[in-house]
């Protein structure tokens, strides 16, 4: 009997292990072009708090230089950024950022507000598959889920990539326990250039008034910070496509005032920042590269200081090695990109 | 012996299982999929794009607007028209996030068309006319008054009025008459929320 009970045992173990493995083989790596599905997950391996946390979309993971801001004014900050990341993602993404630390301030970029509903499943899962699980990993699965997705399908991935088995590479396996580090500190670098050229007139709309969700998020993410005391900045990249209209601008502005809050449209301050988009963006002028990140890193970095007289942390032994580790690597990615370029 | 059978007869529960999972699944991802075969690639998706919300779709709306013997639908695919439209006066390409696709903006001298990468397909996102020398399909056209428009789409149901903006939904589809001063300044399809 004891035998038989050991045997069940051992074979339903071996079952899980071997779905567990088959699952771990089939999701998708995001090591190859496409390197933005993997950057929900790099935050857990952070073993520093931050005094800055950056939340949104491409607008502030391409477009802020964390390492840049260490090196100029000693500011530790994150960028908890995705792919077309929802402000429900932006959200529950700062709701279990709280649980393991309490940064200073949250920078939360607005251009997502133009979005009311679920979007794509490609882009739900590059936010959602990295999260580790809970109560707000479900939550934001329930906000974020599309009419065709399934909420099973995210507790077991393997029911929803099967059918990648036919398509897998040396890389899923190569990285089915361990991924490379794609960003700094969540700042996805590029140091190629593509100068910015005309960007064509904006469609006019309907209607301009945010969604009735997506400002019910941005209610709760000014509430959860100020249940923190943490304060919340918004704020509108300074990249001029996707278009952001004046309507929204001035909604934004009246929420800022009526809450408290600090907004700032870094639009018409580019000339101030110092930004020549004919050398700063790698994408004719979507996103910032590498350059173009760093002025920005400058100019908000001096901003934080004088407005919320952050610490320099250069000088404390809790961060200087980790920060060295992180300079040297962020330094060895510049000089590998390059290389690529001239190639 | 018994040991196997039970083995065997777990195991059997397992892939009859996995199987199931498959199966049940199985139309899910093939509608999500919107003819790519996982989600990493089905990422090309656009962030500058219009707010699409869901798997691209060939339109099932009766709203479309004709130039070139061409009838020009939201969510169709753009190459099947592109070729009877000419050169457009310019073009504009934006790669989207965590990308391969990108959003076009082709402007024509009196419309412009908005498309979005849907795997290997460009599928038009918007239309939107310029100038009062193009109509939609009803014949409406810019500089038109709000009663002319409603006269137009009787057989619909119109919201707002002509102090802001006169939309017309028909399946997938969302057809905008923004107004200034009382007549008609702007004409768009998009798709329908």
């Amino acid at each position: 009997m004891k035998k038989k009970i050991i045997a069940s045992v051992l074979i339903i173990a071996f079952l899980i292990a071997g779905l567990w493995f088959a699952q771990r083989l089939l999701m998708p790596k995001y090591m190859g072009k496409i390197v933005e599905g993997a950057m929900v997950e790099e935050y857990y391996k952070e073993t520093t708090d931050h005094d800055v946390i950056f939340i949104g979309d491409c607008e502030v993971y391409e477009n802020f230089s964390t390492i840049k801001l260490w090196e100029e004014y000693g500011i530790t900050s994150y960028i908890r950024g995705s792919s077309q990341q929802l402000i429900w993602q932006s959200y529950y993404l700062l709701e279990e950022t709280l649980k393991y630390e309490k940064p200073k301030v949250v920078v939360f970029n607005v251009l997502s507000l133009k979005y009311d509903k679920p979007q794509k499943e490609a882009y739900n899962r590059m936010t959602l598959d990295g999260m580790k699980w809970s109560k707000s990993k479900v939550d934001d699965i329930k906000a974020s889920m599309t009419e065709d997705e399934s909420f099973i399908d995210y507790v077991f991935p393997i029911l929803r990539y099967h059918s990648r088995w036919k398509e897998l590479t040396g890389d899923d396996l190569k990285y089915i326990f361990e991924k490379d580090q794609v960003t700094h500190n969540g700042y996805y670098m590029r140091v190629d250039v593509r100068p910015q050229g005309e960007f064509p007139e904006p469609m006019p709309l309907d209607d301009y008034t945010f969604g009735d969700n997506a400002m019910k998020y941005l209610d709760m993410m000014t509430k959860l910070c100020k249940d923190n005391d943490i304060e919340l900045v918004l704020i509108k990249a300074p990249t001029e496509y996707p278009y952001w209209y004046e309507e929204w601008d001035e909604q934004v502005s009246n929420y800022a005032s009526e809450n408290g809050l600090t907004y700032i449209n870094m639009i018409p301050l580019q000339e101030e920042i110092g930004l020549d988009m004919s050398v700063d963006t790698y994408d004719a002028g979507l996103h910032l590269n590498l350059s173009g990140a760093e002025k920005m890193s400058v100019y908000f970095g001096k901003w934080l200081v004088d407005t919320y007289g952050l610490e320099d942390h250069r000088n404390d032994p809790k961060y200087t090695k980790v920060y060295e580790e992180k300079i040297e690597y962020y330094n060895k990615m510049i000089e590998e990109q390059r290389n690529n370029l001239e190639e | 012996m018994r040991s196997r059978k039970y083995a065997a007869l777990l195991l059997s529960m397992s892939m009859a299982a996995s199987v199931a999972a498959c199966s049940s699944t199985g139309e899910t991802a093939t509608t999500t999929e919107a003819g790519n075969s996982n989600v990493e690639t089905q990422s090309e998706q656009s962030e500058g794009g219009a707010d699409t919300n869901g798997a691209a779709k060939e339109s099932n709306s009766k709203l479309g607007f004709k130039t070139a013997g061409k009838e020009l639908k939201v969510n169709m695919d753009f190459s099947e028209v592109s070729d009877s439209l000419g050169e457009p006066v310019s073009y504009f390409e934006a790669e989207s996030c965590a990308f391969q696709g990108l959003d076009k903006v082709y402007t024509y001298s009196d419309f412009v068309v908005r498309t979005y990468p849907d795997g290997d397909i460009d599928r038009i996102s918007s239309v939107e006319l310029k100038d009062d020398i193009v109509t939609t399909s009803e014949g409406a056209y810019i500089g038109m008054s709000g009663d002319e428009v409603k006269g137009l789409y009787s057989g619909y149901t119109i919201e707002g009025d002509d102090t802001g903006s006169m939309t017309v939904k028909d399946g997938d589809t969302k057809l905008s008459f923004i107004f200034k001063d009382g007549t008609v300044d702007s004409i768009t399809y998009t798709a329908a929320e």
